[in-house]
């Protein structure tokens, strides 16, 4: 049996990184934690998870929330295929947890072979990276998610 | 054989395409704007590509994003159903250009053939007959001298027009001068190209159009008339075939006319030559939609032709797998545009959400519709909700299906045109086929 008061022990020392999910598996039982936008742990269903677990809260993830934390997410106004490489230096413009300026470029979307910026309308720190390098997108599909950094 | 088929299109006739292409073996990609995302297209086809927002401008008349989508998903063809960029040479050509099978046909005979005036002089060329007119009229005189020499009324009419835009009829010279240059105004608003021409003007014609099919071998096969005569402000609200009107001699007649100016101008595919037919028996040229036509069901009822299907295996290259002599005409098929409209409010569209639909059934009926119970009709698009087509041995069969077929329909959540058709089927004279273009001027369906 999972101890509740571990995993909250256990959230309470990952709250302020970005840890998107816990899973903390014990014999046949294990129990999944969605860090979500910082605000309220989800519990996803893991084996034998009792009542209890499911309204585990914490009070690091209260204090995030008190910072005023907000998400901007990055939708493709194009249809082609996504990359965040810099043709010109052969490295990724952006990686997890980077804080970008507004208006800054972070990828492309290779549109019939021509490669059109992605900018970022927002001050923020790149929280989500949700398509893979080369993937094909479509109008309007979220590409990356930012907290914006006041 | 094509690897995918994008259906740039939506609604009805999306759904349409997708069928007949799965009936190949041909998966497909759908493509939908932000307000389409439940549209039933894109839940029949293989994979789906949202591209752009609601505004058809930026969605469904966008070709950069329409071709986008056929690369990410690696379709080699393009059907453009009817409207939004099937006669769109520009798009036709962009696909060439990207080696995407566009299945339509090339874009020098969507030219020549969306062009009136150069439609006109070609099908006169090859004996088409035509209506008494003048070729583009750089000066008001040389329209009132036509006018005088055949006689008023005569009509203006938009070069690179159609759908009734930059049309103005003109019963005295006086009114000629004073129509033409609005009439080039709006031809210029609605095509970009301000260039008219005149024709004589028949007071009350029969609007019947010949379906053809050609191949990439030179084949063309006709596929008989349809009688379009009863519009609504040039839009056609009913089409049947055969014609009420039209006798073996004039089918074959027509038939043959629309060959030979589909293998004059090197035509491949499926596309419509629409004629006036005169009360006196004679018929003239009007245009060929360069397109499938909304209407084609009609025909696929009674030629048990799948129209779709040959559609696309024409561009694919394939032979036409059938010949003039192998097409049999069987019974009559008759078809109602059903439009998410309200009839009793002078036909204001009726966008919403559709709450309980039901579609008719039972031998002779066939619905081709994206209606379904919860779909949210979205109010950016053409109102056409479901076309209803019923097939009879007989003309008075194929109205009776279809008086039952419209009794059985229902869609609730929103108002459709069914009312009207249950009028305008107990008309006396609809109901013997004595009508012309000009019947709803003065049907009195209220």
């Amino acid at each position: 049996m999972i101890d509740v008061k571990e995993i909250k022990k256990l959230c309470c020392v990952f709250s302020d990184e970005d840890i998107e999910e816990i899973e903390i598996r014990h014999g046949k039982d294990s129990v999944k934690v969605v860090m979500e936008d910082f605000k309220r742990p989800k519990v996803q269903a893991g084996k034998t998870i009792t009542p209890e677990t499911t309204s585990i809260s914490l009070p690091q993830t209260q204090k995030a929330e008190e910072k005023k934390q907000s998400v901007f997410e990055l939708c493709s106004p194009y249809i082609g295929f996504f990359t965040r490489i810099n043709p010109k230096t052969g490295e990724n413009y952006i990686k997890l947890r980077d804080v970008v300026k507004k208006g800054g470029i972070v990828g492309h979307v290779r549109v019939l072979g021509v490669l059109q910026d992605l900018k970022v309308q927002v001050d923020g720190k790149v929280k989500e990276i949700l398509i893979e390098e080369g993937q094909p997108i479509e109008y309007g599909q979220p590409i990356m998610r930012f907290e914006i950094v006041e | 054989m094509f690897k995918k088929i994008l259906v740039a299109n939506r609604g009805e006739i999306a759904v349409r395409v997708i069928r007949a292409a799965k009936e190949l073996g041909i998966p497909t990609v759908s493509v939908h704007s932000e307000a389409d995302e439940e549209c039933l297209h894109t839940k029949l086809s293989d994979q789906d590509v949202c591209i752009g927002p609601a505004p058809s401008k930026d969605s469904y008349l966008n070709i950069l994003s329409i071709i986008s989508a056929a690369e990410i998903t690696d379709a080699d063809a393009i059907h453009p159903g009817y409207g939004f960029l099937a006669e769109n040479s520009k798009f036709s050509s962009i696909c060439k250009d990207h080696k995407i099978t566009f299945i339509g046909p090339s874009p020098e005979v969507i030219d020549l053939l969306g062009h009136k005036a150069t439609a006109r002089k070609t099908m006169a060329e090859v004996g088409v007959p035509i209506t008494p007119g003048t070729g583009i009229i750089n000066k008001p005189e040389e329209a009132v001298e036509f006018a005088r020499s055949a006689g008023y009324p005569v009509i203006v009419k938009a070069a690179a027009g159609g759908g009734g835009k930059g049309m103005r009829v003109a019963w005295s010279d006086e009114e000629l001068v004073n129509i033409i240059p609005i009439a080039e105004g709006e031809a210029k608003a609605a095509f970009g190209n301000p260039e008219v021409y005149v024709e004589k003007y028949l007071q009350n014609p029969r609007h019947i159009e010949i379906q053809f099919i050609a191949d990439t071998f030179g084949n063309v096969v006709h596929l008989g008339e349809r009688d379009c005569s009863i519009q609504r402000r040039h839009q056609k609200l009913v089409e049947e075939s055969p014609s009420p009107a039209i006798t073996p001699a004039i089918r074959e007649a027509m038939g043959e006319a629309a060959k030979k100016g589909v293998k004059k101008v090197g035509y491949v595919g499926v596309g419509t030559m629409e004629f006036l037919y005169d009360s006196d028996g004679k018929f003239y040229f009007m245009e060929v939609n360069t397109r499938i036509q909304v209407e084609h069901p009609v025909t696929e009822f009674v030629t048990n032709i799948d129209i779709v299907k040959e559609q696309i295996k024409v561009h694919m290259g394939e032979r036409l797998s059938f010949k003039q002599e192998d097409v049999k005409f069987s019974g009559n098929a008759i078809e109602c545009r059903i439009n998410a409209e309200d009839p009793f409010m002078n036909f204001m569209p009726s966008p919403g959400k559709i709450e309980h639909f039901h579609i008719p059934g039972g031998p002779g009926v066939r619905v081709d519709t994206h209606g379904y119970a919860g779909y949210e009709i979205p109010k950016y698009y053409d109102s056409l909700l479901a076309k209803m087509i019923t097939w009879g041995r007989t003309r008075e069969e194929a109205l009776a299906r279809m008086r039952r077929a419209l009794q059985e329909f229902r869609a609730t959540g929103i108002k459709t045109t069914v009312p009207f058709y249950e009028k305008l089927l107990e008309n006396p004279d609809f109901q013997k086929g004595n009508y012309s273009t000009k019947f709803l001027e003065t049907f009195n369906f209220k």
